[in-house]
């Protein structure tokens, strides 16, 4: 997040804060009488509405800092918050192992962040969202105190899982500090890709490719202006299996950047759109369709996932009341499956036409007995969530 | 005070005469679970659909009875067994498999279905639901749900909690509402995710959606007999260690194996000190790498025998010792209570020697039978409820356990859950205010009135007081108490 100018969903802060330890940032939690909007690397701030009221950013990265608690033996690590996923990663890939969050830049995006927004990759068929590597948490609540939820093994079930509560609770409900995260072992693979047609073809082929027994690591199915192809990340041993499946189609090695693209698709710095479907896989081909017409320059579907996303740089893309109702109808789609359509990014003038988080959902009475349960006066991200909670 | 008789009026008007069960000796049946709580509800309802369920949940709110939610009564936690008497809810009649979608890879079915149903059924389209609880035979998915159980078999692709994606439920407070759907990531808090694991105590799944994933077409078990526990715990920790990770790795210490071998004669080496038995499954060529790589890293811990089995014969032969524990010791003493507990995987080969002095300062012998590959520990500690004190000897060994396993990084359950039996226990984990923030929970679902399935997982609550003594009380009031 650079300093000057910053904005949330369009709207300027009254003030940004940078508290320098987890008591600093705690009191200011605790005295607070304006919403406080936490952020950490800043790269998703531009979703969802702007609060309401005044607000102020309080930037957490130095207050949510510290080392990498790291038990390789029994593949967990526990993570400060305010650590971006890269540099947590360097710690652990030295030793062999790594996280499974593979926010879009993950350079950037702090660990925190990530849990919060619920930002998953490419990895994330595979691998689960970023709430399944969650084994505990401590987070501030409303009122500043610091509590813990889970613990630090890979299995447990004593008490309510209030990790799965804040995961995904994009900022709303409590400041997360640290949380104790699956490793998994840096595993040999490799890349390959397939010339696949269109869409439909693409997500028949992994139907098949996954059916035979194959659990890639990454298996998406990207359009991006040269052909669209099934991208896989494989254990070598997998790969005759799937060329079995894919027999005749034409291979070859991802080419550079295809793994970054996959993740950062619609975030990276000259993107200005970008549209996010969750939704079961047999709704994904009508669902891709439709996004076409945005007329996306990068659009990835990844099955495993139930994910579509159509992103557009600043050449590309469609003007507002046209988004608006491709957004609409992609939402008409897969509403009735649970799914939902988020408009991830866009220009702020375009938010007068188009909703980013669309109607909430039927049990939205549920929803807002959480946010009253957990921050009776909106101390957080006031505003900002689904239904304006 | 309500009477019995308004009780069961209300509970008629709401599901039906033929859905009410209110003799004393048809009540029986639901008075325990599978652990040694015991308590005999007023009545028990069978509703058919979710707005039975909501009609039923209805009138014992207005008319201040609790509630507890019961499925196959499997769970080892006491959490189905009404410790404040009231309204036992049971989904025995909602078992229909409502759509297996072969294209997205989801079913749909009502709470009651049994676990090892649904798999049996997916598997017509190649399709089974991974989490499997040893007690799959009976327990049902709505259990499965409300203690986020695991099985043997959840070490690679976890636990309850990764496979839901949506559950109708009937709050506490007596709503119909989704959580979640059948995509992927739910719209707004993860509802769906508090909801499992909450034991009950937040309201009644009526229907629940789960992914299901292809069935693997080549598995491999091994089996491999170690001197010591110590090595096999070792062998544990480096084949993950080596990138590995396999469906499922179970270990036995000697008694168990003494105990099967005295069983079944399954031919376990002799004198072996533990026995790991690991699945590999996926694609052909990768279960085959992996296994010769599973093997050399027991021989190099000290294993005296790996035995490799491929054919479906050879799997259940190595499987069977597994399977047939409980029963086994069961040829050992007259009783036996599981403990559920979970210790950093690191920490298994120490925390095995510590169970084993409990065990010699109790005097009650400890077998273990457990989940190794994510340090989920079952020490079964063998006794005889005909010695006097028994009962309350085996409690206190019990909770050395626990204490062992949470002063080792640990925690009380694993999959099991905290039920009526470790909820004393939860301050050794947690502050007040995080037990206080967990509870806040209940607001959301509209169980903060406490007489949603009452004495479980928080310590305290009125009315539940000691356990033991607690069940004799609710025994001594006699089926005609008032509500
Ligand atoms: C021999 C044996 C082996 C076992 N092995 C395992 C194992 O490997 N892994 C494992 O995880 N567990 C295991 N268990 C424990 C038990 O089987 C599981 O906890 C199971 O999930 C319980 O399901 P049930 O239908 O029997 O639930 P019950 O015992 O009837 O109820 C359990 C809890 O769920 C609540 N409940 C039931 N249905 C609903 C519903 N529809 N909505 C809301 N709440 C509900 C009850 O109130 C109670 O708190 C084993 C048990 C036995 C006896």
């Amino acid at each position: 997040m650079s300093e000057a100018g910053v904005v949330v969903a369009g709207a300027a802060p009254v003030s940004v804060e940078r508290p320098g330890s987890l008591a600093e940032l705690a009191a200011l939690v605790r005295g607070s009488r304006e919403t406080l909007v936490p952020v950490g690397g800043g790269t998703v701030l531009g979703l969802g509405y702007a609060p309401a009221g005044p607000f102020r950013l309080v930037d957490v990265r130095d207050a949510l800092g510290g080392a990498v608690e790291h038990q390789p033996d029994d593949l967990t690590a526990t993570v400060p918050a305010g650590m971006t996923v890269d540099a947590a990663n360097a710690v652990l890939r030295a030793r062999g192992q790594e996280l499974k969050l593979d926010p879009p830049l993950p350079s950037r995006a702090t660990v925190g962040g990530t849990l919060a927004a619920a930002m998953a990759g490419p990895q994330r068929g595979r691998y689960g969202a970023p709430r399944d590597q969650v084994l505990g948490l401590t987070f501030i609540r409303a009122d500043g105190d610091v509590v813990r939820a889970g613990g630090r093994v890979v299995k447990n079930v004593a008490g309510f899982d209030l990790s799965r509560l804040l995961c995904g609770s994009f900022g709303s409900l409590g400041i997360i500090v640290a949380a104790t995260l699956r490793t998994w072992p840096v595993r040999e693979a490799v890349d390959v890709e397939w010339q696949v047609g269109d869409i439909g073809t693409g997500l028949d082929l992994a139907a098949r490719l996954t059916a035979a027994g194959a659990r890639p690591e990454v298996l998406d199915i990207v359009e991006d202006g040269h052909g669209t192809w099934l991208a896989a990340r494989l254990s070598p041993a997998a790969l005759p299996a799937a060329e079995q499946v894919l027999g005749g189609r034409e291979a070859r090695p991802w080419p550079p950047g295809r793994f970054e693209q996959l993740r950062d698709g619609g975030f990276r710095d000259d993107d200005v759109l970008s549209v996010r479907v969750t939704a079961p896989w047999s709704l994904l081909a009508r669902t891709a369709e439709v996004l076409e017409r945005a007329r996306p320059g990068l659009l990835v579907v990844r099955p495993l996932a139930g994910m579509a996303r159509a992103a557009a740089r600043r050449q590309e893309g469609v003007a507002s009341r046209e988004l608006r109702g491709i957004v609409e109808e992609v939402r008409r789609l897969v509403r009735p499956a649970g799914g939902f359509a988020v408009a991830e990014r866009m220009p702020d003038r375009y938010r007068a036409d188009v909703d980013p988080w669309g109607e909430p959902p039927e049990s939205f009475d549920l929803l807002r007995a959480a946010k009253a349960a957990f921050d009776p006066e909106g101390r957080f991200s006031r505003g900002r969530f689904i239904g304006g909670i | 005070m309500t009477t019995r008789r308004e009780l069961l009026a209300a509970l008629r008007r709401a599901v039906g005469d033929g859905a009410v069960v209110w003799r004393p000796e048809d009540l029986a049946a639901y008075e325990f679970d599978g652990t040694v709580e015991r308590a005999v509800p007023h009545a028990v309802v069978l509703p058919s659909t979710a707005e039975e369920v909501r009609a039923a949940v209805r009138a014992c709110l207005d008319l201040g009875v609790p509630i507890t939610p019961r499925g196959a009564g499997t769970g080892l936690s006491g959490g189905a067994v009404p410790l404040r008497r009231g309204v036992v809810i049971s989904t025995a009649r909602m078992r229909r498999i409502i759509e297996i979608d072969p294209a997205d890879r989801v079913a749909v079915v009502e709470p009651g279905v049994a676990n090892l149903e649904l798999s049996r059924q997916a598997a017509r389209y190649g399709l089974f639901y991974p989490p499997d609880p040893s007690s799959q035979a009976a327990c049902t998915i709505g259990g499965n749900v409300a203690e986020n159980a695991g099985g043997p078999h959840c070490l690679a692709l976890g636990v309850t909690q990764n496979f839901v994606l949506g559950i109708e439920v009937v709050t506490a407070g007596g709503d119909i509402r989704w959580l979640g759907g059948r995509s992927p990531d739910p719209f707004g808090f993860d509802l769906r995710g508090a909801f499992i694991g909450s034991e009950g105590t937040l309201g009644i799944a009526t229907k629940v959606a789960v992914r299901l994933l292809p069935v693997p077409p080549a598995v491999v078990t091994l089996l491999a007999a170690f001197p010591e526990v110590a090595q096999a715990c070792e062998a544990v920790s480096s084949i993950i260690a080596r990138g590995i990770i396999p469906s499922a790795m179970e270990m036995m210490d000697r008694l168990c194996i003494e105990a099967v071998e005295a069983g079944f004669r399954v031919g376990y080496p002799e004198g072996a000190g533990a026995v790991l038995l690991v699945e590999l499954d996926g694609l052909e060529g990768e279960v085959q790498a992996e296994s010769a790589r599973v093997r050399a890293e027991c021989l190099e811990r000290g294993a005296t025998e790996v035995r490799v089995a491929a054919s479906e014969e050879e799997r259940a032969l190595l499987w069977k010792g597994r399977k047939g524990a409980i029963p086994a010791l069961g040829r050992l003493a007259p009783n036996y209570y599981i403990v559920d507990g979970v210790v950093p995987r690191s920490r298994l080969a120490a925390v095995m020697e510590r169970v084993a002095a409990v065990s010699a300062r109790s005097g009650l012998r400890i077998a273990n039978v457990f989940h190794a590959g994510d340090g989920n520990l079952h020490p079964l500690i063998l006794f005889d409820e005909r010695e006097p004190g028994a009962g309350e000897r085996v409690l206190a060994t019990a909770a050395e356990v626990m204490r062992v396993c949470v002063e080792e990084g640990g925690t009380l359950s694993g999959e099991h859950g905290i039920g009526a039996e470790k909820r004393e226990f939860m301050p050794w984990l947690f502050g007040k205010e995080d037990l206080a923030t967990m509870a806040r929970l209940r607001e959301v679902f509209g169980a903060d009135g406490g007489l949603f399935n009452p004495c479980k997982v928080f310590p305290g609550g009125t009315g539940c007081g000691e356990m033991g003594s607690r069940a004799a009380a609710v025994r001594a009031a006699g089926p005609d108490a008032y509500v």
